[in-house]
């Protein structure tokens, strides 16, 4: 039996006194050079357990490089394409990605890799490509609280 | 209206994080957000005024810089103490820039909706 972690404990006691709002979960690290994403996995957990809803994840800067489906780890590390697949699923929310900052980080998809001539695409099916407009539209949104991880 | 701060503490070279906290920048002014762009420790040598491009061998994003007050970013934030750190003076800057301390960037952003940091 796993014990209940304290920090999540924490973090979901905090959560149960926010009002009921809309989080726009902004995930800037790398997800090998960075804590950000393991960070934002846990978070995320956690505000759901507290009732919150996730309408959207968006990655930019490195925290795209995650969306690579070229990337192959060793067996027994933590999965994050997994993680992010089956988390977004079960609670249907969206994976966005920057196009501009994926783009430049080789993860693009099938239109952009036409579009430059180039063979396959590399993003991964579980994300969304989209503008930078994506996530300031959703800022504007009403009651949406912004958090970044990098 | 919404009040997004955008803190830029990384250097305009080495790092594309600056220019991409930008780009952000812009598009949250496109969508009518009052932006304040504060630079901070590393940061502030993205306001240096007199850079040159061709000596790193990569786009100069000073002309991002300039572009930013047809996007009604007029104001750009330096923090005094960065700025002595390094010992830069407001002869070093771009032209307005507003310096404020830490204590009173930290009030700016406590009054904004959204934060960022790159």
């Amino acid at each position: 039996m796993t014990a209940v972690n304290p920090f999540l404990k924490a973090i979901c006691l905090f959560m149960t006194s926010l009002p009921q709002t809309n989080l726009c979960i902004l995930v800037t690290g790398s997800p090998s050079q960075s804590q950000a994403h393991l960070s934002a996995l846990r978070f995320i957990r956690a505000a759901l357990k507290a009732q919150q809803v996730i309408k959207s994840v968006f990655f930019y800067q490195d925290g795209v490089l995650v969306a690579n489906s070229y990337t192959c780890k060793p067996s027994d590390e933590l999965n994050l394409i997994e993680e992010w697949t089956a988390l977004s699923e079960a609670h249907n929310f969206e994976l966005q990605v920057c196009v501009a900052a994926s783009n430049r980080r080789g993860v693009i998809n099938q239109t952009e890799a036409q579009l430059n001539q180039i063979n396959g695409e590399s993003l991964h099916q579980s994300f969304q490509v989209l503008g930078l407009g994506q996530l300031a539209a959703a800022m504007s949104a009403p009651h949406s609280q912004l958090i970044q991880f990098k | 209206m919404i009040t997004t701060s955008l803190i830029i503490q990384t250097p305009p070279i080495g790092t594309i994080a600056g220019k991409e906290g930008l780009d952000l920048a812009l598009v949250c002014a496109a969508f009518e957000h009052k932006v304040n762009l504060i630079f901070a420790d590393e940061g502030i040598f993205h306001l240096i005024n007199s850079q040159k491009s061709d000596l790193f061998d990569d786009k100069n994003h000073d002309k991002q810089l300039k572009a930013l007050e047809f996007y009604d970013i007029d104001k750009l934030y330096a923090e005094v103490e960065s700025l002595v750190r390094f010992s830069l003076t407001a002869e070093h800057l771009l032209s307005d820039v507003e310096m404020l301390s830490s204590s009173q960037i930290n009030s700016l952003i406590s009054q904004s909706d959204k934060i960022f940091s790159f």
